[in-house]
């Protein structure tokens, strides 16, 4: 679906920097929110974006070549196994001096975060995606590949499991 | 509060510490660090691709007779092939789950409920090593008839322990890829008994990464790949499980991604993954414990141009117990879908096995087929 959506002739390719620069934030917040790994963040995101430069000719033609990065991301900080080592490595890493440390991007309400992060896979991809980027259906649809109708079924899902975890009410 | 609400607060704080990130940056502003990572890689890729054929030619002739004995006994006969272990991304669970098939792709059955993956079989077939249910560090060991499980364990301290990638020949040990998290020396592959004692080392990698691929036939070697601390790929090596100087056994540059290799149950050939250079997606590559015979095999439309919509994806590759055929995942092309495939030792005959799209991580075992 990514793949298919071409930009215009007429619009130029974004250059790899601008468009680092535009969604790393982003990007690392998502891998955060996703693996719940504070310094593995930064490892998975960085994956991500060296992924889409080894084929940035291709990505760069996408209508939304943010959204081919979020979905490596999403997919990777989701894998126990992955997130795991991405923050081993890091803390391996710190120890030496070798990385900054991220700030604590889950102080504010981490229950909510790690209740997120409970959530079965596409549960909490969807989940995430839809509140921490304030995406449509359709967007966190084209991210994750997957249908409108599947996304609002996972979305709703989600959204009732996370109520109950958190003894909140969901507002239809 | 309602949840939206809750959650409408949650992310807003989250997002302004996202923002914050760049400013937090001590030393280098976050793309300058992955430029410099991203310079380092495309410079080995340069030299690699140019060094290729001489140091293919002169590894071939320098560790053909010196750097291992080319003949190896082996700690157990081969095996008869039985079934296939793999993982599924369950689209109703949302989760990996590990299944169990015969090679004809018939006969699936659920190992274990959403949340594992890498699943390996033991030598013996009774039982599969999994990664599992978010504690990570050690893994789960199910025995694939009884359902019983019990973790490797215990945890050493200061060690966040990768554990059960492979098994050695014997079935008493698997191997780890572990990161020293208060000595920098730890970080490397060990061992460890599969009752989950008897922890031993064997490489010291500080600041980078070995993950384990395989032992040797003989039980008494190791196959893995080596990253230094800027997450790049050094090369796949070999060295002795009681320790000692690894020898690289792929040649510099070499684009490798994260696969450790499969050491073959009847010599010393290892298969690995890789591409040929940057515009070519990963095929199956084939090269002897001493770095010598390195060639890719020759499967249908494995590593083509990434530029060629027709061309195929081929990774995670693993022997047959008997050592005449080779289980891989197969992406489909795009890269959207993955399956499971099969062939020859030498790349021919192509079966796909899997038909879901959504298999991966496949290990084939000796537990007895069902049909």
């Amino acid at each position: 679906m990514l793949e298919r959506s071409r930009v215009e002739v007429e619009k130029p390719p974004e250059r790899f920097e601008d468009f680092y620069r535009k969604e790393y934030s982003a990007v690392v917040g998502l891998a955060y929110a996703l693996s719940g790994s504070r310094s593995g963040a930064e490892d998975l995101a960085q994956e991500a974006f060296l992924a889409a430069y080894s084929n940035w000719d291709r990505i760069a033609g996408y209508e939304q070549p943010g959204a081919w990065v979020r979905r490596v991301v999403a997919n990777r900080s989701v894998s126990t196994f992955r997130r795991r080592r991405a923050e081993a490595k890091a803390l391996a890493l710190a120890a030496l001096g070798h990385r900054m440390e991220l700030p604590d991007l889950g102080s504010s309400d981490p229950e909510f975060w790690n209740a997120v992060r409970s959530l079965p896979r596409r549960q909490s991809q969807v989940v995430a995606l839809f509140y921490l980027e304030d995406l449509p259906i359709a967007d966190v649809a084209e991210i994750l590949d997957m249908s409108p109708g599947t996304v609002k079924r996972h979305l709703h899902n989600g959204r009732l499991a996370l109520a109950r975890r958190l003894q909140e009410e969901v507002e239809e | 509060m309602s949840l939206d609400a809750r959650a409408r607060r949650a992310t807003h704080d989250f997002r302004r510490a996202v923002e914050d990130l760049d400013r937090s940056a001590p030393d280098r502003t976050s793309f300058e660090r992955f430029d410099l990572a991203r310079r380092r890689r495309q410079r080995n890729a340069r030299v690699g691709v140019t060094l290729l054929a001489s140091v293919l030619a002169i590894i071939a002739i320098i560790f053909a007779t010196r750097a291992f004995p080319r003949a190896e006994q082996p700690a157990v006969p081969p095996a008869t092939n039985g079934r296939i272990v793999f993982v599924r991304y369950d689209q109703h669970s949302g989760g990996p789950v590990s299944f169990t098939m015969d090679p004809d792709g018939s006969d699936a059955r659920k190992v274990f409920f959403s949340g594992a993956e890498w699943p390996h079989w033991s030598p013996d077939g009774t039982q599969v090593s999994i990664f599992c249910c978010d504690d990570g560090r050690s893994p789960q060991i199910i025995n694939t008839d009884t359902g019983d499980l019990h973790e490797v364990g215990p945890l050493a301290r200061g060690l966040e322990q990768y554990c059960g990638f492979a098994w050695s020949p014997d079935g008493r040990r698997v191997a780890c890829g572990n990161f020293g998290l208060r000595d920098p020396r730890g970080t490397g592959i060990w061992t460890i008994r599969s009752d989950g004692v008897g922890l031993k080392q064997v490489t010291s990698n500080p600041g980078g990464e070995d993950a384990p691929g395989d032992f040797s036939l003989a039980g008494n070697r190791i196959v893995f790949i080596r990253r230094d601390g800027n997450d790049e790929v050094i090369g796949i090596f070999v060295v002795k499980v009681n320790g000692g100087t690894p020898a690289r056994i792929t040649p510099a540059g070499m684009i490798l991604d994260w696969f450790g290799g499969s050491w073959s149950p009847t010599g010393n050939h290892i298969l690995f993954a890789a591409k040929s250079d940057l515009d070519h997606r990963r095929a199956i590559w084939e090269v002897d414990a001493d770095g010598s015979e390195l060639h890719q095999l020759p499967i249908a439309e494995c590593g083509g141009p990434i530029a060629d919509p027709n061309s195929i994806d081929c990774s995670y590759p693993g022997w047959s117990p008997d050592g005449t055929r080779i289980v891989f995942t197969r992406a489909t092309k795009g890269g959207k879908r993955s399956d499971i495939a099969i062939v020859n030792a030498d790349g021919s005959g192509l079966v796909q096995i899997t038909h879901t799209g959504d298999a991966d991580e496949a290990d084939w075992g000796t537990h007895p087929v069902a049909s």
